[in-house]
């Protein structure tokens, strides 16, 4: 008896994803009124050509399209069309990138949310910078996204600096595009979920052998709003003479926050091994760890040989 | 065989963008055929440009779109199908109905001097939304990373060889919806990731995150938009066996004043707990700001943050003040400034760090030349000190730069930037104060067209001084030419020089010419 409710229960995700298909097709078809004043052949009449900008995007005219599922048309961004209509001057007529950023910010939310407006936690460095939506989209292009550069490099215009930090020993791939300013950049700064844990969420997506969570976590890697912290505490993100974007390689990272302990600097039991080696040759796991609160390798004896434990402890 | 796989697939996906195409509207793209040639020499460890770099015949169809006369459209990119480093991005979608996007891309990373202990990073995956009404999205998609290979690790200053091999792949799944409304909306989300790792004996984990995340302006009252959200996450690790469990809740408000000015604050608070061993780790953020706009002419802002990270071993506690500000006075000159203090404090209990103080300033000023581009000067800092150990770090960046540009000549652009810092231990009882500085030089020219010949060339040289001794110089040139019936013949050079002169065997020099045929197409 059991056994057949559980089988009732069981959802049937082919019908479930029909129905939803279907649902779409009909909502499309039903919303193809799209109350402008102005139609886009009006427009057309005296900007001929501007329709094929757009024909490659997501923007491309609902006049032009069968069942179109969003209602574009001139005169959706173009504000006051009627009146540029009858006198045809570039005062009488809005266009995006010309407005003051709030009125664009608005204009786009009626189909797009806003970024500004996910970004309600606040110290988004773009957002008091007065930035417009055209400055980085352009609504007549074909690019992902509507992105200005596929690649992201409109960044470059105010952030020289990073290109060039990207000349260095070791950089991320941002040749051949495996890696572009987005990848790690969003826009919409979300509540990161990550806080708690500790680990930025934007590395972690693409290292996830060093993120957390873990038991013990290493408080560098706490990020901060006003002064950021997290891995960029110990790695250069944008390039670094280093391996692995190391700011300072070995012992010499490590030591910006920490002192060598008296233990390591007099005992002779290695032959003063603090001074031959890195920090993270035995602390192995320091972006966290499961079994170290001083983040010191449980396998140590084994890869090292020796008896490592019957002196040290993993845990102090 | 695993080439000869994926070069199957891309050729699938291009064999269905055609078959679709074919049945359809109109479009078009570029078809690149090509060669690369490597010639390198050296170390090849140390040029990370190089890295994921082949010999031998690229294969690539670029900026593939195909409209519909139903409004759908396909598009792809894929670049070096033929190749170990493929970069392959292929969508469909309808705008405001659904959509459709896979990726595949795969880099190689290099650790050795001959160049045979490397790591390869795949990375494939999928993502599909659709608007069932114009006010509901729902989404979902799911991505795997795989990472194998020999990676080695030099242990300074005696240059011990330590090799480990890597082999894990990381899943990860999501499926959510959004409900849109009027400058408002509300998300739903689940998300699993799954890490396996078969080199590296327990460390395989799986963790799973359902979210809720929601914002709106308050009704009757739109100046002020309220948001908030909750998570709820478990993580669980094999061996040794550890399950945590997280709860988190957020909440923000920014509020529009009269007079441009604007408030916000936000707050976050964390409890992460493990059963077994009754760990429990507490997290409190709090910012608030205030910023009052000059629209086109400045703006200012004031923020403070506080942070509370709290376990059974100890409590911290973070004070952090943000300053910042933009001037236009002058329409052509920007000016930004900001300044960012913290200061954390152990409350509670002791830590290894102890006490610190932590300062970042930063100023920019771009002009701009009319018609002809811009010229940018910018400084950034950063002061890092531990009364606990008594030390100072001291890091500062200059950057200046040009970018001239007229359409009737092309553009040009040139970047100096000068990187110096140091660290200073003060209580010198280990006298190993240091300094670092780099120097970076850029430029390029990009001249207009003549006569169906397009030509570029470019060059970097780069001088590190910190712990290594590094010079490296790049240059590259490029040329194209147009041909009748849409073909193009393309050429580039590019030399790249590579000395480490600490180091003996930190040495590269590499020759990469790539030459192609394009075919720009319509359909």
């Amino acid at each position: 008896m059991g056994s057949m409710y559980r089988h009732m229960r069981k959802p049937n995700t082919l019908a479930l994803i029909i129905m939803v298909v279907a649902a779409s097709v009909c909502f499309s078809v039903a919303r193809s009124d799209n109350g402008v004043t102005v139609d886009d052949a009006t427009c057309l009449t005296c900007h001929d050509g501007m329709d094929k900008t757009l024909a490659n995007g997501p923007h491309r005219l609902a006049s032009e399209i069968e069942n179109p599922a969003v209602p574009v048309a001139c005169e959706k961004c173009h504000e006051g069309a009627a009146e540029h209509v009858d006198n045809p001057s570039r005062e009488t007529i809005k266009t995006v990138a010309e407005m003051p950023a709030h009125d664009a910010v608005q204009l786009c939310s009626q189909c797009h949310v806003a970024h500004v407006a996910l970004d309600n936690y606040g110290l988004d460095a773009h957002a008091v910078q007065e930035l417009n939506c055209a400055d980085c989209h352009r609504v007549h292009g074909t690019s992902p996204k509507l992105l200005l550069d596929d690649n992201a490099k409109f960044c470059e215009k105010c952030h020289q600096d990073k290109v060039t930090d990207g000349m260095g020993r070791t950089s991320h791939p941002i040749r051949g595009g495996f890696v572009t300013c987005l990848s790690c950049h969003r826009f919409v700064k979300r509540q990161s979920d990550d806080l708690a844990y500790q680990m930025q969420g934007t590395c972690r997506s693409c290292h996830p052998e060093q993120a957390g969570p873990f038991l013990y976590e290493h408080d560098a890697v706490n990020a901060y709003s006003v002064e950021n912290g997290g891995c960029t505490e110990c790695h250069a993100p944008h390039g670094s003479e280093n391996d692995r974007l190391l700011k300072q390689p070995g012992q010499m990272l490590c030591r910006q926050c920490h002192m060598v302990p008296a233990k390591h600097l007099y005992n002779q039991a290695h032959g003063n091994a603090w001074a031959r080696y890195d920090c993270t040759v035995c602390h192995t796991a320091v972006h966290g760890s499961f079994d170290s609160n001083i983040f010191l390798d449980p396998n140590l004896e084994a890869r090292w040989g020796g008896h490592c434990f019957n002196c040290h402890s993993l845990n102090q | 065989m695993r080439h000869a796989r994926y070069i199957a697939m891309a050729g699938m996906i291009l064999g269905i963008l055609f078959a679709v195409a074919n049945a359809a509207d109109s479009g078009g793209g570029k078809i690149r055929l090509g060669y690369v040639i490597t010639d390198e020499d050296g170390n090849l460890s140390v040029n990370h440009e190089t890295y994921n770099l082949y010999e031998g015949p690229s294969v690539s169809l670029e900026d593939f779109r195909y409209l519909m006369n139903n409004g759908m459209n396909l598009s792809a990119d894929l670049k070096n199908i033929s190749l170990n480093n493929r970069n392959l991005n292929a969508s469909l979608f309808k705008p405001g109905l659904f959509g459709i996007s896979l990726n595949n891309q795969q880099y190689r990373r290099i650790y050795n001097f001959d160049g045979d202990k490397f790591t390869r990073r795949r990375t494939t995956g999928g993502q599909a939304y659709v608007y069932p009404i114009r006010q509901v999205k729902i989404y979902g998609g799911y991505s795997q990373t795989d990472r194998f290979g020999q990676d080695e690790y030099i242990i300074p200053p005696f240059g011990e060889h330590l090799l480990t091999a890597t082999d894990y792949s990381h899943k990860s799944f999501n499926v959510g919806g959004q409900a849109t409304f009027t400058k408002g909306s509300l998300t739903a989300e689940y998300r699993r990731y799954d890490f396996t790792d078969d080199a590296m004996a327990n460390s395989d984990r799986e963790a799973q995150v359902v979210r809720v995340n929601a914002f709106a302006p308050v009704p009757f009252y739109k100046r002020l938009a309220l948001s908030g959200g909750y998570q709820y996450r478990e993580d669980k690790h094999d061996d040794p066996y550890v399950f945590l469990k997280n709860n988190t809740g957020w909440g923000g408000a920014r509020w529009y004043l009269p007079h441009e000015y604007v408030f916000e604050g936000r707050f976050m608070a964390a409890r992460t707990d493990e059963t077994n061993r009754l760990v429990t780790v507490d997290n409190y953020v709090s910012t608030v700001s205030i910023s009052r706009n000059w629209p086109k002419y400045g703006g200012l802002r004031v923020g403070y943050e506080n942070r509370i990270a709290d376990d059974i071993y100890n409590r911290t506690s973070s004070d952090g003040y943000l300053f910042d500000g933009w001037l236009r006075y002058f329409p052509k000159l920007l000016i930004r400034a900001r300044l960012a203090l913290r200061n954390k404090s152990v409350t509670d209990g002791e830590t290894l760090v102890g006490d610190e103080d932590l300062t970042r300033h930063q100023i920019s000023a771009r002009y701009k030349l009319t018609d002809w581009g811009d010229v940018a000067l910018s400084w950034q800092g950063k002061v890092k000190t531990n009364d606990e150990i008594d030390t100072r770090v001291d890091y500062n960046a200059v950057t200046a730069e040009v970018n001239l540009s007229r359409e009737a000549y092309g553009r040009i652009s040139l970047t100096y930037s000068y990187y110096q810092g140091s660290y200073d231990n003060r209580t010198e009882a280990i006298p190993n104060d240091y300094e670092f500085y780099d120097h970076v030089f850029t430029g390029s020219v990009y001249p207009v067209e003549y006569r169906k010949v397009q030509v570029w060339a470019g060059a970097t040289y780069y001088r590190s001084k910190r712990d290594r001794d590094l010079e490296k110089i790049g240059g590259y040139v490029g040329a194209r030419y147009t041909l009748p019936r849409d073909y193009q013949i393309e050429a580039k050079y590019k030399v790249y020089n590579f000395d480490n002169f600490l180091v003996t065997d930190e040495y590269y020099t590499g020759n990469i010419i790539n030459v192609y045929l394009i075919k720009s197409f319509a359909i």
